[in-house]
């Protein structure tokens, strides 16, 4: 069967088509559209920030390291082929950013305000919620004892728990953002929530 | 529908079904088979707690000056000479693809490096220190009689030989 000249470029054009919204929005940045760029910034910036800071558990920490995870996208624009889903790459990269960061040894320097800076923000939700003064107190001591249990979790188990929990990532997705296979995310997964379930079982 | 317990791959399908990530049908085949099994079913609820208290760790808000520190940090960039970003875009790939492909170049590199550190070391090694120089110096010190060590007879008895052998005229001892 012979192919006409515009078959080749059709196939590339549904490949597009098929190609997952973020990666079309990557694709447009590489070819040098800003507003590309902002949208997939307010898409990701705050589930970017947010698996940043229970990674690292300080809030100054995790914005400074989601504007890296941000810039490095944006400097790797021009070589960008969209050979994985982006969430999976954009999530790779923060994995990356924040244990380097945790192996640093940096975590101990920046500790001292983490109390302080999780009380505040344990304050901010409980007067979003209005409850009294007991309930405050229950909900204060149940964050910190769910914030020590995943700190205590082996760094790869931690970060597969939190994309897994918070940000709805799938088993494929992890496995790419810690460059692992399937089942060894579900090992991690199983045995972190086994951990969990343990250390946790009385706030359940 | 048989005990998830004793499937293989049950605490997947125990962790999917609270995730509420498995396909619908077979969600909903294990909402049946636990509303019979009691040990299955203690077993999702227990998984159901874990995932209702990690719920505490509610998200926190991204500052609002995040972006235009982006965007500073970008335009800073941008406005750096062509040599950086291409160092900046060649040391720090974020396309894992990208990053894979150089890892053979990096070992080159870090095996160069550590190879020049090791024949450095080695050269360093055979050339003789500031310190081994003064053990020397102290060493062969020791070996020579101190100078403060001198015999006073053996001096004066060298003048009078010395003056014995030489004429009256010239003898040291008849200028003093």
């Amino acid at each position: 069967m012979q192919h006409s000249p515009n078959s080749g470029v059709n196939e590339d054009m549904e490949a597009v088509a098929a190609l997952e919204r973020d990666a079309q929005l990557m694709l447009r940045v590489r070819e040098g559209d800003e507003t590309s760029f902002a949208l997939l910034l307010e898409k990701h910036r705050a589930p970017v920030v947010n698996f940043l800071h229970r990674m690292v558990q300080n809030r100054a920490v995790s914005e400074e390291l989601a504007q890296e995870v941000f810039l490095r996208v944006y400097r790797s624009r021009e070589n960008y082929e969209p050979t994985a889903k982006f969430t999976t790459w954009l999530f790779r990269i923060a994995t990356h950013l924040a244990l380097n960061w945790i192996r640093d040894g940096k975590k101990e320097k920046r500790n001292e305000s983490l109390n302080e800076e999780l009380l505040d923000g344990v304050e901010r939700q409980v007067a979003d919620r209005g409850p009294n003064v007991e309930q405050a107190m229950i909900y204060r001591v149940r964050l910190e004892e769910v914030r020590k249990a995943i700190e205590a979790l082996p760094e790869k188990q931690r970060a597969a728990v939190l994309m897994h929990k918070y940000q709805g990532l799938d088993y494929s997705q992890i496995s790419g953002a810690l460059s692992c296979s399937e089942s060894a995310v579900k090992s991690l997964l199983f045995r972190a929530y086994e951990t969990l379930r343990s250390r946790l079982a009385h706030l359940a | 529908m048989d005990c998830i317990k004793k499937n293989k791959n049950g605490a997947e399908i125990v962790t999917g079904f609270c995730a509420g990530t498995l396909d619908p049908s077979l969600a909903q085949e294990i909402g049946e088979h636990i509303a019979q099994c009691s040990e299955c079913r203690g077993e999702v609820e227990a998984q159901r707690g874990v995932w209702d208290v990690l719920d505490a760790w509610t998200p926190v808000e991204v500052s609002g000056d995040f972006d235009a520190r982006l965007y500073a940090r970008i335009a800073a960039e941008q406005s750096g000479p062509a040599w950086l970003r291409w160092l900046q875009r060649t040391f720090q790939p974020a396309t894992p693809l990208l990053r894979e492909k150089m890892l053979w170049w990096k070992a080159g590199v870090s095996l160069a490096a550590a190879g020049a550190a090791l024949s450095l070391a080695l050269l360093i090694g055979h050339l003789p220190n500031r310190t081994e120089v003064i053990e020397q110096k102290a060493t062969v010190a020791k070996s020579l009689p101190a100078s403060e060590d001198v015999d006073l007879q053996q001096v004066q008895q060298a003048l009078d030989d010395l003056d014995i052998l030489t004429p009256a005229s010239q003898s040291p001892s008849s200028k003093l």
